[in-house]
C-alpha cells in the first residue's frame, strides 16, 4: 500500500484507513513495521463498517482457495501475514470519495484476498475532475 | 446495511486517531478528495 501511496497523492488525494484494533494495538504495530504516511484511524466498535455496507464474511470468503493461494505466495515472499485485529469475519473495502463527499468508487472485497486494481483506484481518482 | 453505489453520499462516523482523539471521517474529505480503506488485517 506504501508503494502506490506516491501515486495517490499525485492524484492529490489523500489515503485514510481505518483498522478495527485500538489505538494500543495500531500504535505496536506501527512500533515494529514504522510509520504510516496517512492517518491510521480507529474504529474498535465497527460503528463505520456497517455504515459502509461492509458485512461479516462468510468461511469461504475467509479461507477460501484464492485467499490460501495469496497467503502462500506471500509467505514464500517472506512476508508474514499479521493476525487480524477485531472481529476477524469483518470483509475489508475501498472507496475513493470526493470533496463533495460522494461515493465515486466503493470496492467490497469479494473474499479476503481481492483488493482493488491500483488502476482502478488510479481512474476513479483522476475523474474526479469531471463531474459524476 | 446495502452497499454503497458511485453518486451516493459518504457515510460519516467517529473514529479514534492513534493518539486517542476522536475524529469524524468526513473531515478527511472536506479539504481534498479521500481514498478510504476498510482493514480486515495489516497484511
Amino acid at each position: 500500500m506504501r508503494d502506490s501511496y506516491a501515486d495517490v497523492q499525485a492524484t492529490g488525494a489523500e489515503v485514510v484507513v481505518v483498522t478495527m484494533g485500538t489505538p494500543e494495538e495500531t500504535q505496536e504495530f506501527v512500533q515494529r513495521r514504522g510509520p504510516a504516511p496517512f492517518p491510521l484511524l480507529c474504529d474498535t466498535e465497527r460503528a463505520s463498517y456497517p455504515l459502509y455496507g461492509l458485512q461479516l464474511g462468510t468461511f469461504g470468503q475467509l479461507l477460501g482457495p484464492a485467499v490460501l493461494s495469496q497467503a502462500m505466495q506471500a509467505k514464500e515472499r517472506g512476508f508474514r501475514m499479521s493476525r487480524p485485529m477485531g472481529e476477524p469475519r469483518q470483509m475489508p473495502g475501498t472507496f475513493v470519495i470526493d470533496r463533495g463527499g460522494v461515493i465515486r468508487l466503493a470496492h467490497y472485497n469479494r473474499d479476503a484476498a481481492d483488493h482493488p486494481a491500483q488502476e482502478a483506484i488510479l481512474e476513479a481518482l483522476r475523474g474526479l475532475r469531471q463531474p459524476l | 446495511m446495502s452497499e454503497l453505489q458511485i453518486g451516493d453520499h459518504a457515510p460519516d462516523a467517529i473514529v479514534t486517531t492513534l493518539d486517542g482523539q476522536q475524529v469524524s471521517l468526513a473531515s478527511y474529505w472536506q479539504t481534498q478528495p479521500v481514498l478510504l480503506v476498510f482493514l480486515r488485517h495489516f497484511g
